[in-house]
């Protein structure tokens, strides 16, 4: 066995999680809640299949691994820490609430100026330019939700 | 400290989320980017029961379940394009397909029972789904309004098919317990519950194979796969008068007028009539004087010169029955469901 | 009607002023919506319908054919310029058009992506105009059988050109199976594997799915890489950039030499795509990606394929424009239509009166050779449209990042919400963006996992309706020629890639890998 890069315990890792969550899958299909009544075996035989291959395919994984190949990892994902998914996903989460309950026009303003300052590597010294790309930006994506893609369907479009 | 803050922060937005989850039809005008303060401005002026006359001074939006191009869909854009001349407002037609069409029926259920949001659909996602699936609403809570056209369940196989006539169909059947294929759209959908019941009136054994819409059906049957399809006459229509396919019957009260040559299947001697109804609901408890109004217009609508033109010339036909007869059909339909799926 | 008058009436109708005026903003529109993450032409087209009726039918159908071409090359231009899949159908077109926009060559990609868009496009009109009837009847006769052999054909040629690891490909493919198989069940649409979660109930759109597995996903990564930056300014060790382009200086042409060094692969997926459009329901996302696996086992530079080889354009450009033109044949061969957009430009022409199906071609014959005419023609003006927006698009494509980014981000979630006016389908972008840093992370392919997720459900309701249909006899799937075909296909382009593999591995193996994806 040669040394074990990051890469290859992560490897081992998937092929562990995944025979793990395929074989508590297939437990599912057989004990588990969460099916309507109209859910019949034949329903239930693809997911096992399915999960019957994923465990397959992870062993053979595992031994691949074991057996000492290490593909590198490319730099650019290797930079992304555990919380900046979370991060960006509440930023979504919370543009779309705000758009949806509030208002359109506002909510992308204010999300578009909080998230181009949390990308900016100096918001202080940007702040003019930042806050013109924004307003601008929100002008054209206001029109093109609410005026452009609507307005299409009214009766009197003119030609 | 910033981690734990972009954690905190997530993990608010999860619960939100799980909230909105629940109720997440509820849209106070984000749709359309108008810029709405909740939902306390709808028509407090609309209606005016002293003087009894009920205006609409609003859009009305009417949801469809499914995505655009389809039946139910077509109909309602027939209608919608006379509104204005007859219900004083314009009507717009959504079509929310998500989850099955239940986002586009919860988002009905969900918002004011103003007369300002309609459901146009047909039985499937309304009453079968709440019979086979959990639903958030019960089916009294809604009630129609006015029919806008039918579609009858037809019966086809390719011309040089042996089988003649619906009776060498079923003999054939009977005699041959699962042998013969019939493609008949989706599972439990408008083609495949009369299927359904001919079999247990007449005793023939088809083997079913569901397929993911009558286009399918259409070329499954044509192609030899199945050797009968099952479908609504829009779909076979075009075959039909080429010669290509042979209807054998239709599953309503009277022939379908594409195809005047082919029987009822009550003609044959089988109780089995399951027209589709395609009708625009509205909540139960919207006010009397609202619905009527709505009933009245939409029947102007539907009986104009314009309407029936439009329909024509896209080969539908508007029925326009009124909301006591739906009404009567509508619960006829649950009941009959309710039997064959419950 | 003698076919003379016929033609001069048809061109009379097709190249009325209105009707050239609506085709060249059906394309026009096309191309900007389909370029906007999360909106489709489809949806255009939607929103355009109840307009069908208030027109003349010809300058209708010219408005709706130009968007349906527009759009396939749309999403093209955000696949290239942003590595996020504006359609499902670029979503094979990220693969190397991405990497070499990184590399300085956007406008260079993306005209490459136009001319194959266009060639396929046109290549599937001819067919469509003139050999209807003969290539309707093939598309007859697949059958359940067959196209379960075809899905599988398609899984396994995408699955096993990972150039890391076949077995990450594969893993990939089941994964996208197994996600695909979360909502109902195809056959009788019966609930199944929601764990009681409301958003899995019905499954997932199409269109969320892709636009969060490719773009959230690679937002968060680009979000994630600016935010280094900023620590390294922070801490003095990097300059501030003015554009994120490198390669200022380089020469981002594209001339005729390029167009015929990719030829083959063009053609290639102008076939491959121009098959799959007419079978109902395979759908475009199936014929890029399979044309993009084919075209790199015909291409010189397979090597290249994955960091920026204009081939790895070529072949699924061609292949999803090709399917637009195909598509509409089923369609006028029986009404039957060959993807979700046919299907609503036969919605369309049904509104007005002409039923879609063997009676068109008597009854409504001016119409139909006008709209023959004005398929022609509208590729054509995609080109010319097309040609003007590239440049301003490669331009966007330079602006920096903290400005480009959010501005995506925004417009992929209100994309994604306008398209079914559905809320879940935010949740759904989100959620899979999430999954696709997960996947990326361990280093699962995207293109298999994605393809396995769109063709799952099909290719599960095929198998079980042929099962169905013949007593649940497994050798039942072996006994057509069609379906043979295919399984004999499949074997021989898994010898043929390992092979290729093995020798190939040898030369690597000296150096070292260089992968920047």
């Amino acid at each position: 066995m040669s040394k074990l890069k990051v890469t290859n315990l992560r490897n081992i890792g998937l092929s562990c999680g995944v025979m793990i969550l395929s074989t508590a899958g297939i437990l599912h299909t057989f004990l588990g809640g969460g099916w309507s009544k109209k859910t019949g075996e034949a329903a239930k035989l693809y997911p096992r299949i399915i999960y019957g291959i994923l465990i397959v395919v992870a062993l053979s994984l595992l031994v691949m691994e074991l057996a000492g190949r290490v593909p590198p990892e490319p730099p650019a994902i290797a930079v992304v820490k555990w919380w900046q998914p979370l991060l960006i996903l509440a930023v979504g989460v919370a543009f779309f609430l705000f758009v949806l309950y509030v208002g359109t026009a506002a909510g992308i303003l204010l999300y578009l100026c909080g998230t181009i300052a949390l990308f900016d590597e100096d918001p202080k010294k940007h702040w003019k330019m930042d806050l013109l790309v924004a307003v601008i930006a929100t002008a054209a994506m206001w029109l093109i939700f609410t005026r452009i893609l609507p307005i299409v369907t009214l009766k009197q479009l003119l030609i | 400290m910033k981690k734990l803050l972009a954690v905190l922060l997530a993990m608010a937005m999860m619960l939100a989320l799980a909230a909105c989850g629940d109720t997440g039809s509820q849209n106070n005008g984000g749709q359309n980017g108008e810029n709405q303060s909740g939902t306390g401005d709808t028509n407090t002026d609309q209606n005016n029961p002293s003087s009894g006359e009920v205006t609409f001074d609003k859009t009305i939006k009417l949801i469809v379940p499914y995505d655009a191009g389809g039946g139910v869909y077509n109909a309602a854009i027939i209608v919608a394009a006379e509104a204005q001349k007859y219900l004083g407002t314009t009507i717009d037609v959504v079509c929310m397909a998500g989850n099955g069409g239940q986002e586009g029926i919860e988002y009905v259920y969900n918002q004011a029972s103003d007369g300002y949001t309609l459901l146009a659909t047909d039985y499937g996602p309304l009453i079968s789904t709440a019979i086979e699936e959990d639903v958030v609403y019960q089916l009294d809570e809604f009630t129609p309004i006015i029919e806008m056209t039918q579609v009858l369940p037809t019966f086809f196989v390719k011309s040089d098919s042996p089988y003649q006539t619906m009776e060498d169909l079923i003999e054939a059947a009977k005699a041959n317990p699962g042998q013969i294929s019939v493609g008949h759209g989706k599972f439990h959908s408008v083609p495949h519950l009369p299927l359904m019941l001919l079999e247990d009136l007449s005793g023939a054994d088809f083997n079913e194979v569901p397929t993911s819409g009558g286009s399918e059906a259409l070329a499954f049957t044509l192609g030899g796969s199945v050797d009968v399809g099952a479908s609504v006459p829009s779909t076979v229509a075009g075959s039909v008068a080429a010669g290509d396919l042979r209807v054998l019957a239709v599953a309503a009260e009277d022939r379908a007028p594409e195809f005047p040559d082919a029987p009822t299947l009550k003609e044959l001697g089988y109780e089995v009539s399951m027209p589709a109804w395609y009708t625009i609901f509205c909540k139960s408890d919207v006010p009397q004087e609202i619905r009527d109004a709505l009933e009245q217009g939409l029947a102007d609508v539907i009986a104009s010169a314009e309407a029936q033109e439009t329909a024509a010339a896209s080969n539908v036909t508007l029925t326009g029955t009124g909301s006591a007869e739906s009404y009567t059909l509508y619960n006829n339909t649950i009941r009959d469901l309710t039997t064959l799926l419950g | 009607m003698a076919l003379g008058e016929v033609l001069v009436q048809a061109l009379g109708s097709a190249f009325q002023p209105m009707t050239v005026l609506y085709a060249f903003i059906g394309v026009a529109l096309g191309v900007t919506v389909g370029a906007i993450p999360g909106l489709t032409g489809d949806m255009a087209i939607s929103i355009l319908l109840p307009f069908v009726y208030k027109v003349d039918p010809t300058m209708s159908l010219g408005l709706l054919i130009g968007i349906y071409k527009g759009s396939m090359f749309g999403g093209s231009i955000s696949a290239i310029s942003f590595g996020v899949p504006g359609t499902p159908a670029a979503a094979a077109t990220v693969e190397d058009g991405y990497p070499l926009a990184k590399k300085g060559y956007p406008k260079r990609a993306m005209l490459q992506a136009l001319y194959s868009s266009v060639t396929g496009d046109f290549f599937s009109s001819i067919l469509l105009i003139f050999l209807t009837i003969p290539m309707g009847q093939l598309a007859i006769q697949f059958g359940p059988t067959e196209f379960f052999a075809l899905y599988v054909f398609s899984l396994v040629v995408i699955a096993i050109l990972n150039r890391d690891s076949r077995t990450k490909g594969i893993l990939a493919s089941v994964l996208g199976l197994l996600i695909g198989a979360i909502g109902t069940d195809p056959v009788t649409g019966a609930s199944r594997m929601t764990f009681g979660i409301k958003l899995f109930r019905g499954g997932f759109a199409t269109v969320p799915v892709l636009v969060g597995t490719f773009a959230i996903s690679e937002l968060i990564i680009q979000y994630a890489n600016a935010h280094r930056e900023k620590i390294l300014y922070k801490l003095g060790q990097a300059k501030e950039r003015l554009t994120i382009d490198l390669n200022k200086n380089k020469d981002d042409k594209y001339g005729w030499k390029h167009y015929w060094d990719t030829f083959r692969c063009t053609v290639v997926g102008s076939v491959i795509g121009t098959f799959i459009g007419i079978l109902p329901g395979a759908g475009s996302s199936i014929a890029c990606y399979l044309s993009y696996g084919v075209g790199r086992s015909v291409a010189k530079d397979a090597d290249e394929f994955g960091k920026g080889s204009l081939n790895g354009v070529a072949a699924p450009e061609a292949g999803n424009s090709a399917t637009c033109g195909a598509s509409i044949i089923p369609l006028l061969a029986f009404g039957i239509p060959g993807s979700a957009t046919a299907a609503l430009i036969g919605a369309a022409l049904t509104m007005q009166g002409i039923n879609p199906g063997p009676t068109m071609f008597s009854a409504n014959q001016v119409i139909i050779y006008a709209f023959f005419i004005i398929v022609l023609y509208a590729s054509f003006f995609n080109l010319g449209v097309s040609r003007l927006l590239i440049p301003l698009y490669a331009k966007i494509s330079k602006m920096k990042p903290k400005y480009l980014i959010p501005i995506i981000f925004a417009l992929a979630i209100l994309g994604c919400y306008t398209t079914d006016n559905s809320i879940s389908n935010v949740w759904t972008l989100l959620l899979f963006g999430a999954l696709g840093v997960v996947l990326r992370k361990f280093r699962i392919p995207l293109g298999p996992f994605v393809l396995g997720y769109l063709i799952g459900p099909a290719a599960e309701r095929s198998l079980r309706q042929a099962l169905s249909m013949n007593g649940n006899n497994l050798m039942v799937l072996f006994q057509r020629p069609i379906a043979i075909a295919f399984y004999i296909a499949t074997v021989a382009f898994i010898f043929i890639i390992c092979y290729t593999f093995k020798k190939n591995k040898e030369t690597l193996d000296k150096g070292a890998h260089s992968d920047d994806e």
